[in-house]
C-alpha cells in the first residue's frame, strides 16, 4: 500500500518530503483560484523528484479559464515522463487523453457517495419505518456511483484505472466491487467533502471582494462550524465544507483486507502536521 | 429566443403552466421500489403514477408542449438497476419526449435499452466548461444543462463553442453549492427539517444558522451565522444578457412548488422574453422595474407566497448571476441569523 501526502502549499510539501511517504500529491483539489502557478509546480516537481519521490498533480473542478490555465501545467508534466493527474472535472478528463504520459486518476468529486451527507447515521434509522425498506435503502445509501459496472466501464474507456474514495467505514464493504472491476482505490484519510461551492463561503465570511483579487486566506486558515442541536461539527476550508472521520485500527484492518492501493493523508490548515503525529496508527509520517 | 422550461408535479400544474406560456415541461415520476430513497425532494414533488403521467402527456401534446422526464438519480448501483430499467420503460410507453439524466450509469441503461428519445445531461454532471460539454456530446447527449455556478460570460463562451443545445437555470432555488458535489440535503432528517423551517416552508440546509469558531484556538467568531448561505433566486434583471448568450432554454426550478406559483414565474418570464423580442429596451426596463417594485399586475395578481418570496429575494439581491463573492445574506448585513 502506497502512502501519499496531499498538499497545495510548497512549505507543507517540504514537510511531506521529509516524511516516509512514497508519493506526494500537489495542487488544489477544490478551488480553481488556488491552482499553483506553473513556476511553483515546476519547483514542486523538482523538489519531489530530487528526493526520489513521485509527484501526482491534483486539480479541482474547472471553468474554461481554469482549463486554459492548466493546459500549460499538463504540457510541462507530459514532457517529464509519466505522471498521475487527479481530475475532478469531466472537461479535464476529455483533455487528458491527448497527453500520452499523463495518467487520468479520478478524483473524489466525480464519485457520488450519498454517505458523505453529514447526518446519515442518525436519519436512516430514525425516519424509515419499514424494516425491509430500511435495509434496502441503507444498502444503497452506503454505495457509490462506481458500484455499477457500466459506469466503471465508461471511465475505463477514458483510461481511468485509479480512483479516489473516502474513509467512510460503512462504505468499505462496497469498495470491494470497484477493485473486482479493475479499479485501484486511493483512500483519503480524515476529511470527507460534504459540499463545495464557487460562491466561496469563507471568502464571503472574511469580506473578500472579487475572486480574481482573492487573498486566499484558506492557505493558512480554516473554521469550525457547529450546530449544537443537530450535534454536527464541520470544517469550512475555503470553498469546501468537510466532515472529519478519524481513522480507526479496525478500519485499517478492513481496508487492508479489501486491498486498497493508496492511503492519502491531507496536509492543510484543517489537518496539520501536529495532528498527525499523535494518531496516525503506526504509519509514520 | 430561448425556450421556457417549467417544472410540474401534477396535471393541474401542467394546465396552469402551459396557459402561462411554458414551451416545455419537465417533471419527475416516482420510481416504484425506490419510493423511499429520498435524496433531495420528497415524493410530493413528483408525479405519483404512470397513469397520471399519461394524463399530463396527453394534455401537453394536445397543446404542442413537450414533456421531459427527469431521472432523479445522481447515481445508480446494481441494486437499483432493475427498478430504473422498469421505470424508463414505463415512462417511454406513456410517450415522453426526452429524458434528463444525471449519471453515466443511467445513460448506459438507456443506451442498452436503445431508447429513441433525446437525452439531456442534468446539472448533476457539473458542466462548467466547453470540454465537459464535448465529452457529454460524445457520450450521446443532445442537450446540456449547465451548472448554476457560472458567470454569464462563461455561459456565453460555452454556448459559442458547443454543437449541442445548452440550457441554464433562471429562477427559484439557485443552490449555494455545486449541485453535483453537495450532500447537505440528502435524506429526510426530522431534526434538520425542524431547524430549517422558514417563512416559506422548508429552507435549504445551506441556510442553517451555524456557530463559527476559529480552528486554531476554538475561539467563537459568531453565533447563528448563515455562513453557508449564498442562495440565489432570480434572473429577471439579467434576462437581456442571458438571452444574448444564445442559450437554447431557460429553466425554472421548483418541482415542489404549486402549479399556481410556477405559473406566476412562467408568466413573468414569458412576457419579458416577448417584450425583449419586440426590441424596445426602454419598455423592457420599465417592466422590470415595476416587477421589482411589486407594482406590476403580474406580481399583484400572483399568489401571496410568490409576492412575499419575490420581494424578499429582490431586496437581498439574490440574483442568479451576480459576481460570486458579492452576496450578503440579510438586507446588506452579512450573516445576521434573524430572519
Amino acid at each position: 500500500m502506497i502512502i501519499s501526502i496531499q498538499t497545495e502549499n510548497l512549505s507543507l510539501l517540504k514537510v511531506a518530503l521529509d516524511s516516509n511517504c512514497d508519493t506526494v500529491r500537489f495542487g488544489s483539489e477544490f478551488c480553481e483560484l488556488k491552482i499553483p502557478r506553473l513556476k511553483l509546480l515546476k519547483k514542486a516537481y523538482k523538489l519531489t523528484t530530487d528526493r526520489g519521490k513521485e509527484l501526482d498533480f491534483v486539480t479541482p473542478r474547472l471553468s474554461d479559464s481554469g482549463l486554459q490555465m492548466i493546459k500549460e501545467h499538463l504540457d510541462f508534466l507530459n514532457g517529464n515522463g509519466e505522471v498521475n493527474v487527479i481530475f475532478n472535472d469531466l472537461g479535464l478528463l476529455n483533455l487528458l487523453h491527448r497527453y500520452s504520459n499523463l495518467k487520468p486518476h479520478m478524483g473524489r468529486q466525480l464519485v457520488y457517495v450519498p454517505a458523505r451527507c453529514p447526518w446519515p447515521e442518525i436519519s436512516v434509522g430514525d425516519y424509515f419505518s419499514r424494516w425491509m425498506s430500511r435495509r434496502r435503502l441503507a444498502k444503497i445509501f452506503y454505495q457509490t456511483s462506481l458500484n455499477y459496472g457500466p459506469t466503471i466501464q465508461f471511465f475505463q474507456k477514458y483510461g481511468v484505472k485509479n480512483v479516489d474514495v473516502d474513509w467512510i467505514p460503512k462504505c468499505f464493504p462496497h469498495y470491494n466491487y470497484m477493485i473486482e472491476n479493475g479499479l485501484n482505490l486511493s483512500l483519503h484519510l480524515y476529511l470527507v467533502p460534504v459540499t463545495l461551492t464557487r460562491k466561496c463561503h469563507m471568502a464571503r465570511l472574511l469580506g473578500e471582494k472579487k475572486p480574481e483579487e482573492c487573498s486566499k486566506p484558506c492557505k493558512t486558515q480554516a473554521f469550525v462550524l457547529r450546530h449544537n442541536e443537530l450535534g454536527i461539527k464541520l470544517f469550512l476550508w475555503g470553498n469546501v465544507v468537510l466532515k472529519m472521520i478519524e481513522p480507526s485500527k479496525r478500519g485499517f484492518k478492513m481496508i487492508s483486507r479489501i486491498g486498497v492501493s493508496e492511503l492519502v493523508t491531507p496536509l492543510n490548515p484543517v489537518i496539520k502536521v501536529g495532528n498527525l503525529r499523535g494518531n496516525f496508527y503506526g504509519l509514520k509520517v | 429566443m430561448p425556450k421556457l422550461l417549467s417544472p410540474i408535479n401534477s396535471l393541474d400544474g401542467a394546465v396552469e403552466v402551459i396557459n402561462a406560456g411554458a414551451d416545455e415541461l419537465y417533471c419527475g415520476v416516482t420510481i416504484p421500489g425506490l419510493e423511499d430513497f429520498i435524496l433531495y425532494r420528497s415524493r410530493v414533488c413528483e408525479i405519483p403514477t404512470y397513469q397520471k403521467l399519461g394524463e399530463v402527456l396527453r394534455y401537453a401534446h394536445k397543446h404542442d408542449v413537450r414533456v421531459l422526464i427527469t431521472m432523479n438519480l445522481p447515481f445508480v448501483t446494481k441494486t437499483m438497476e432493475g427498478y430504473v430499467k422498469k421505470h424508463i420503460r414505463s415512462c417511454l410507453d406513456e410517450g415522453i419526449d426526452a429524458l434528463i439524466i444525471g449519471n453515466m450509469g443511467v445513460l448506459s441503461i438507456v443506451k442498452e435499452m436503445q431508447v429513441d428519445v433525446p437525452l439531456v445531461a442534468s446539472t448533476f454532471f457539473v458542466s462548467m466548461n466547453c470540454e465537459a460539454v464535448k465529452l457529454l456530446e460524445k457520450a450521446g447527449f443532445s442537450r446540456i444543462i449547465l451548472e448554476r455556478h457560472l458567470t454569464i460570460s462563461e455561459i456565453s463562451e460555452i454556448v459559442h463553442h458547443s454543437k449541442v443545445d445548452v440550457e441554464v437555470f433562471i429562477h427559484n432555488g439557485g443552490c449555494s453549492n455545486i449541485n453535483g458535489s453537495c450532500y447537505l440535503l440528502h435524506i429526510i432528517y426530522p431534526k434538520l427539517f425542524q431547524a430549517l423551517r422558514g417563512f416559506s416552508g422548508i429552507n435549504p440546509p445551506c441556510t442553517l444558522p451555524l456557530d463559527v469558531y476559529d480552528q486554531d484556538d476554538e475561539k467563537k467568531i459568531g453565533s447563528g451565522l448563515l455562513v453557508l448561505d449564498a442562495f440565489t433566486f432570480c434572473s429577471i434583471c439579467q434576462l437581456p444578457e442571458l438571452i444574448e448568450t444564445g442559450v437554447y432554454g431557460f429553466k425554472i426550478v421548483g418541482r415542489c412548488y404549486s402549479g399556481e406559483y410556477i405559473a406566476s414565474v412562467t408568466r413573468i418570464y414569458r412576457q419579458l422574453i416577448e417584450l425583449f423580442e419586440l426590441g424596445s429596451k426602454e419598455h423592457f426596463q420599465k417592466r422590470v422595474e415595476s416587477i421589482k417594485m411589486g407594482r406590476d399586475p403580474l406580481i399583484v395578481d400572483s399568489p401571496p407566497l410568490f409576492q412575499l418570496t419575490q420581494r424578499f429575494m429582490c431586496e437581498q439581491k439574490r440574483c442568479y448571476y451576480r459576481p460570486f463573492f458579492s452576496l450578503r445574506t440579510v438586507r446588506g448585513i452579512p450573516y445576521n441569523a434573524n430572519r
